[in-house]
């Protein structure tokens, strides 16, 4: 039976909207510093939101964990509320730091070669009509665990055009990276 | 320039039920990977995600927090490959799996976890951790001591970086 012309248009339409409408914008594979900062988003309009895919570890000497923050535009005036699972209870946490607290890492005395990894969303962050919220969802299996569910937000209306991390107490050692997603 | 990303690259629709599925011969081409899991098992007895035929439990080991809509729990194993605490025997189940460099030969393989079970265990999220370097060639996703319900979905999707 002959497929109607019209529904395989809109099928096509389709098809070819989804294979577009998530696409890599940069991945930074860093090392040995203790920031990264990720600039001219400005210039991406196509987008209404961002993912950004990180996989992490710290070099913070003598301990087991450390943290990744994310700030804004070098505006690191934010707010967030954690829920978190440790594996013998779960917390849940609010913080007025210096930047969002988007994933628990482990540092120079975890188990060698364990990453942190960490799925984090920033919506409508072109939109200057309203504050920016993220999500992120991040976690480590070592003798430090750590599951957490992470809302942040940024009490400023402007677009967001600069992604500040930075590890909290050591630096990203080799290995980590971020892989950051335009969403249309 | 922005690159297309997100590539299905196997699935399967079980058409009866099934003890295990397995994605085989998973190249590296992509950076992560993600799992999306929609149906049930006949019992819940646990669900296992084996990386490339690794049966030692001790190279497993995970983190979950889990609501059950009264309360909520945290637990941990080092020798376990359990995927999720929720999954039960009706299909109304969502599992969502990120598989982070799942190639990189320099690091553990680590994965994030989301089951959602709306009735009647609730939400869970999962941290696991495969030690091993080795890239993730092949994933087995088993309903220990039971079957995949007929109906149930995987699919397998391919993120580039």
């Amino acid at each position: 039976m002959p497929i109607p012309l019209g529904i395989l248009a809109v099928a096509g339409a389709g098809a070819a909207a989804l294979s577009s409408d998530y696409e890599l914008i940069q991945t930074s594979n860093v090392g040995n510093t203790s920031t990264l900062n990720i600039t001219g988003l400005g210039t991406y309009t196509q987008y209404k939101h961002l993912q950004i895919r990180m996989v992490a570890r710290s070099s913070r000497s003598s301990s087991t964990t450390d943290f990744v923050r994310l700030a804004f535009n070098n505006d690191s005036t934010t707010r967030d509320h954690l829920l978190s699972g440790s594996g013998a209870s779960v917390t849940s946490s609010t913080n007025n730091l210096a930047g969002l607290r988007v994933c628990f890492v482990p540092a120079a005395s975890s188990t060698a070669n364990a990453f942190a990894v960490a799925v984090i969303d920033i919506l409508d962050f072109n939109n200057s009509n309203k504050n920016t919220t993220i999500k992120s969802f991040s976690g480590l299996s070592t003798a430090t665990n750590s599951i957490n569910l992470i809302s942040g937000f940024w009490n400023n209306t402007a677009a967001i055009t600069a992604l500040n991390f930075e590890m909290d107490n050591g630096s990203f050692v080799s290995g980590s990276r971020f892989s950051l997603y335009g969403i249309k | 320039m922005p690159t297309s990303t997100y590539d299905l690259i196997a699935s399967n629709v079980l058409g009866s039920s099934a003890a295990s599925v397995t994605f085989s011969s998973i190249s590296g081409s992509y950076r992560d990977l993600v799992i999306v899991i929609t149906g049930g098992v006949t019992s819940r007895t646990g669900q296992y995600m084996t990386l490339n035929s690794d049966t030692t439990d001790a190279n497993y080991s995970w983190v979950r927090a889990t609501g059950t809509g009264a309360a909520t729990q945290s637990g941990s194993s080092t020798a376990d490959r359990s995927i999720s605490e929720i999954i039960e025997n009706a299909a109304n189940n969502l599992v969502i799996i990120q598989i982070m460099d799942y190639s990189a030969t320099n690091k553990h393989k680590s994965s994030l976890i989301r089951s959602n079970n709306a009735s009647p265990n609730g939400v869970e999220m999962r941290a696991l951790r495969w030690a091993s370097t080795n890239a993730i060639t092949s994933i087995n996703l088993e309903a220990v001591g039971t079957t995949w319900l007929s109906g149930t979905s995987f699919y397998l999707y391919g993120i580039v970086s």
